[in-house]
């Protein structure tokens, strides 16, 4: 074992080292001697023998020496009673109650020095003390400071004779004790020095201990009681009685500790005392449950390095503890609360949303980043901010109106307003104002009064953008679907006006063939045979084919009227006039009017009235006969359709009435429910009248081809027959019956069917309508007054007559192009160049004078490029005219040029021409160009038809 | 009368390209007709349907023979005034051929007459550059006007085979 410093210097090296004699003498009794005996003597006493025998030989029995060992006090200090033995003079220290020093100090030698003998006389040795309370509490270390040692081993190495004295034998008296003298005083120094210290712990509350490997307490200071509520060492004879005084939770590791200590290693720790209830010590007010010592303990092996004891030091740590948990718990409390404070303020950082919080002045408080950075502004000390001028001047005013609330009603609000940056859409470009969502609401303060405003905000400009195309989407496509029915609506009306022309022409026709016929036969003898049958033949084709454009027109004016009807529906247009009428008489019209078409293809129609008519008296009743009828021929076109070419061929037309609405299982089939709540009487209009309420339902049965079931849903559907080949076998435009629904729903009433197919079909409908009294006059208003097809507007416009003057040199281009347009039924005439124009207007009523007598014109087509008079220049003399008056109004003139190049188009408007078409052009092109000028000079108001 | 005028009217206006049963379909008479590339068919084709008899063909084929008539004094007309060298003239006599060429869709007769219309007012075949010098002028009429005669004797030929066909 190597000494790497002074803590593993042996005692026994020390004591080896000492120029004194020093022996030590254990007390406890050894029982062949039956008393304390001699366990070390150093190597100064060794080199003289026969004081060393003398020595031991006084201890194997009862002798002064020995006596005067036992006798000393228990717990040591330096014992200034000296004992002369072998011609020395000993002095004693008992050092744990068992162990005792004994050093001699030769009597001669305090004669030879007397200068010396005082402090030779009175040598305090404190040795064995001074590592036990030279542990210094200040740096907490668990190691001996051998302070008095070092001072007394500093002194004998510092001596130049050491080497000597060590070597063997007191060589040099003086030196030696010159030392010793030194050494002495040293020691004293160490000893009040110790003394004092020990004062000082005391004070400071620094309890000291010395506990018997055993564990029994062998002394401690009062420090050390007040702390541990131990009881004194004197009264207590138990080993390891100090831990019942341990705190329960520490008593593990305590005695953890103590097992170190006795293994010879040095600890340190913190433990807790229990409560303090002792009998001795009276704690007052000390309520605490436990008292906290920090403990540093060192183990004491003797040369043999077994456990002579166990000292150490304990300081009363407990308010530190105190302080360090309750520190710890405030601190633990300051932190939680920054965390969550930092959890908040990372969300205000972090969140989409504009936070901010203004003072009652308006001024920013507090805001987070997104919140500059929605209002488009740089950020700013909020403080310093105006965000007024963030936002849209046009939306100042919402805010104060908000603010207002806010301050003086106290209300939450939520708003929304535009900025002036703008916002622009990532994929259209689009830019517009950007929005902002704002919710705000005011913080009160004690005095219930608003403090402060919060508030949040969100960018809600693409929300904004794609709300404002979806309503422009909805816009446009309720815009397309107007135009689109309109495009319908005015189409129909254009093909209505023609339809009628032709069937009414076909009818002339008809009766032209008919009285062609009829001179046919009536100068039958003058032709020959032949010829007269060639001519009948000839005759009668032409009659075939003109039947057939007859009832082909027919098929498409109805299918015109329907959507006139249908666009009319859409509209709200079609009004239920009631009026009153017999209520037999609408079933009679309808069959009047199928009559002869059903004895055409051999169907036999029949009447019913049903005796229910008759029981409740119903004979004049407030209805619209003419929308009645409406349905009824829709029924009964279709019946006939369908049954005529069954084999048996019937349709029954019956009609009944009934108080109470008719359902379904009153009847044999079903009705469609009515998408219009017309349910109670107070929903029939009062142009009704105030008679009985009355339903009148009415059924047309056929035996015809009837229907299967898929067909059966969609029939009522608007442009929908029973399937696809209906139309080819049936025709038809799917429409009728959707039409007869909306028109008996209008009427308050229902429509459906029972089909069966092969059997037929019963289709019936109910309205409702009100019973009133006869006429006083024998008058009968018939509804076949009032034709099936609806009031029109346009009914008596006729397509008007177009007459055209062509302008034209080329003779070719004359004679085709006249040809051309008088098959669009135009009246063409032709002038070869301008002059010749001039001319012809000069006999039109446009010419002052020929008012009434002259000629119609439409428009004129002028070509550009003409010998003797050119297009422009007649176009400019013909709107000289005008301005003289010579002509009485603006006659529109079209440009047709070979060059379609905009400078002369440009150059024929110059010349005061309307429009301008190219040449070669195609007559569709040209009709709207004329309709158009025609169109104008009506709506300018010019009637120069007179 | 007025009536029968008006039906006359009516039919004609929503018979054609409307309803293919009652007039003839412009399809059947393209397929018959054959014309060689000179004449553009479907120019000649809307003259044709103004035919009101499809066998005789009075219309159009008094329009075609007028047009020959007219080329052919057009012809003459043109060398007089080369002799002349009067190039307003020509130009004027070009652009009059022009129209009714173009009516008859004689696409090369008219295209020629253009050029000539073009030459005689002192530009190019293109009529955007001008050609001041006369003699240019006339000989690039001189010589399209005997490129437009043959290109019309031509279709003269293919017009006068239609309808001498169409007669037998």
């Amino acid at each position: 074992m190597s000494y790497r410093n002074m803590d593993d210097l042996h005692i026994v090296e020390l004591l080896d080292a000492d120029p004194r004699l020093i022996y030590v003498v254990d007390r406890l009794v050894r029982e062949q001697t039956g008393g304390p005996a001699v366990t070390y003597h150093n190597r100064a006493l060794k080199n003289n023998k026969k004081l060393t025998s003398e020595l031991y030989a006084a201890f194997q029995h009862e002798s002064p020496v020995r006596t005067w060992i036992q006798e000393l006090p228990k717990v040591s200090l330096p014992n200034d009673e000296t004992f002369y033995f072998g011609g020395l003079h000993w002095a004693a220290v008992v050092v744990r109650s068992r162990w005792v020093y004994v050093y001699g100090s030769p009597s001669e030698e305090r004669s030879v020095s007397n200068s010396h003998k005082e402090t030779t006389v009175l040598p305090d040795g404190t040795v064995p003390d001074v590592p036990i309370f030279g542990h210094t509490r200040a740096n907490g270390s668990d190691k001996m400071n051998y302070d008095g040692h070092v001072d007394l081993m500093t002194s004998l190495y510092e001596s130049p004779d050491y080497g000597d004295v060590a070597g063997g034998g007191i060589t040099d008296n003086a030196a030696l004790t010159d030392a010793l003298a030194r050494s002495t005083l040293e020691m004293t120094q160490s000893t009040q020095r110790f003394q004092r210290y020990q004062r000082i712990l005391e004070m400071v509350d620094v309890g000291i201990f010395e506990f018997h490997p055993n564990g029994q307490l062998l002394s401690a200071n009062d420090a050390w009681y007040a702390q541990s509520s131990h009881p004194p060492a004197e009264r207590t004879e138990n080993e390891y009685s100090f831990m019942d005084y341990v705190h329960e939770e520490d008593k593990d590791m305590a005695f953890s500790q103590w097992v170190q200590l006795s293994k010879g290693e040095a600890v340190t720790f913190e433990m807790r005392w229990k409560k303090k209830n002792s009998e001795w010590f009276s704690v007052g007010s000390d309520e605490r449950t436990e008292t906290w010592v920090l403990a540093a303990c060192v183990p004491v092996v003797d040369d043999n390095g077994a456990l002579v004891s166990v000292s150490g030091c304990t300081t009363n740590i407990t308010a530190q503890k105190e302080n360090a948990i309750e520190a710890m718990q405030r601190a633990e409390a300051v932190e939680r609360a920054r965390a969550s404070e930092q959890k908040l303020s990372r969300f205000a950082e972090m969140a989409p949303v504009a936070l901010f919080i203004l003072d009652v002045d308006q001024k920013v408080q507090f805001c987070n980043d997104k919140w500059f950075t929605m209002l488009g502004m740089a950020r700013t000390d909020p403080k310093d901010t105006d965000w007024r001028g963030a936002i849209w001047h046009e939306d100042m005013p919402i805010i104060q109106q908000v603010w207002d609330r806010l301050i003086i009603h106290q209300e939450s609000v939520d708003f929304q307003f535009r900025l002036t940056r703008t916002w622009r859409h990532p994929s259209d470009g689009m830019e517009s104002q950007a929005w902002v969502l704002a919710s705000v609401y005011p913080t009160l303060d004690d005095h219930g009064l608003v403090c402060a405003v919060q508030g949040t905000q969100i960018d809600i400009s693409e929300l904004k953008w794609a709300e404002k195309v979806q309503r422009l989407r909805v816009e446009e496509a309720l815009e397309a679907k107007r135009q689109q029915e309109n495009f319908i609506d005015m189409t129909s009306h254009e093909m209505r006006n023609p339809l009628s022309v032709v069937v009414q022409c076909a009818d002339s026709v008809v009766t032209m063939l008919t009285q062609t016929t009829a001179i046919l036969d009536r100068t039958q003898d003058r032709l020959e045979p032949s010829f007269h049958d060639e001519l009948l033949e000839c005759l009668d084709n032409a009659l075939d084919a003109v039947q057939t454009i007859i009832s082909c027109s027919a098929h498409q004016k109805r299918i015109v009227d329907d959507i006139l009807v249908l666009s009319k529906l859409d509209a709200k247009l079609l009004m239920i006039t009631p009026v009153r009428v017999r209520a037999l008489s609408v079933l009679e019209d309808a069959k009047r009017m199928f009559m002869s078409e059903a004895e055409r293809v051999g169907i036999h129609l029949a009447l019913e009235a049903d005796t229910s008519l008759n029981s409740l008296g119903v004979e004049w009743v407030m209805l619209d006969p003419s929308r009645v009828l409406q349905v009824l021929i829709n029924l009964v076109a279709n019946a006939i359709k369908f049954t005529q070419f069954s084999s048996t061929k019937d349709i029954v037309l019956t009609m009944s009435a009934s108080r109470t609405r008719p359902s379904d299982s009153d009847q044999a089939f079903q009705f469609i429910p009515s998408r219009l709540m017309l349910d109670s009487d107070d929903s029939i209009s009062p142009e009704y009248g105030n008679g009985e309420p009355i339903y009148l339902s009415f059924a047309v049965r056929d035996t015809g081809c009837g229907m299967t079931c898929e067909g059966k849903e969609k029939i009522f559907q608007r442009f929908s027959q029973a399937s696809p080949r209906t139309h080819v076998q049936y025709g038809g435009s799917g429409l009728g019956l959707f039409i007869s629904r909306e028109l008996v729903e209008l009427q308050g009433g229902e429509i459906g069917f029972a089909s069966e197919a092969d059997t037929g079909s019963t289709f019936a409908f109910f309205i409702k309508c009100r019973m009133c009294a006869a006429p006083a006059t024998n008058h009968v208003e018939s509804a076949f007054a009032v034709d099936g097809t609806t009031n029109d507007a346009n009914k008596d416009e006729k397509p008007e007559q177009v007459t055209v003057l062509i302008v034209e040199d080329n003779l070719v281009n004359q004679k085709v192009l006249s040809k051309q347009l008088r098959r669009l039924g135009w009246e063409v005439h032709v002038a070869g160049h301008g002059g010749e124009a001039l001319d012809f207007i000069k006999t039109t009523r446009y010419w002052n004078g020929s008012e009434s007598l002259g000629r119609e014109l439409t428009v004129i087509l002028m070509d550009i490029e003409m010998p003797v008079m050119d297009g422009l220049t007649c176009a400019r003399k013909i709107r000289d005219l005008e301005k003289r008056g010579d002509l009485r109004a603006h006659i529109p003139i079209v440009a047709v040029s070979a060059n379609a190049r905009s400078e002369q188009m440009k150059e024929s408007q110059l010349a005061g021409m309307d429009e301008a078409i190219a040449k070669p052009f195609r007559i569709p092109d040209l009709i709207p160009k004329v309709e158009r000028l025609s169109g104008l000079k009506r709506a300018n108001g010019v009637n120069i038809r007179t | 009368m007025a009536t029968t005028h008006s039906a006359a009217s009516v039919k004609s206006v929503y018979s054609t390209g409307t309803d293919g049963s009652i007039v003839q379909s412009e399809d059947g008479s393209a397929g018959a007709l054959d014309l060689g590339a000179d004449i553009d068919a479907a120019t000649f084709e809307q003259i044709l349907e103004m035919d009101d008899d499809e066998e005789e063909r009075e219309f159009s084929r008094s329009i075609v023979y007028d047009f020959f008539t007219q080329a052919e004094g057009t012809f003459q007309k043109m060398d007089s005034n080369l002799e002349k060298r009067d190039l307003e003239q020509l130009s004027a006599l070009g652009h009059f051929l022009k129209g009714s060429s173009a009516t008859l869709g004689l696409t090369k007769v008219k295209d020629s007459c253009e050029k000539i219309q073009h030459y005689g007012a002192h530009k190019d075949a293109t009529g955007i550059e001008d050609e001041l010098d006369d003699d240019i002028c006339l000989k690039n009429c001189k010589e399209t006007i005997e490129q437009a005669k043959k290109e019309f004797a031509e279709v003269e030929i293919a017009l006068k085979r239609f309808y001498r066909d169409e007669g037998s």
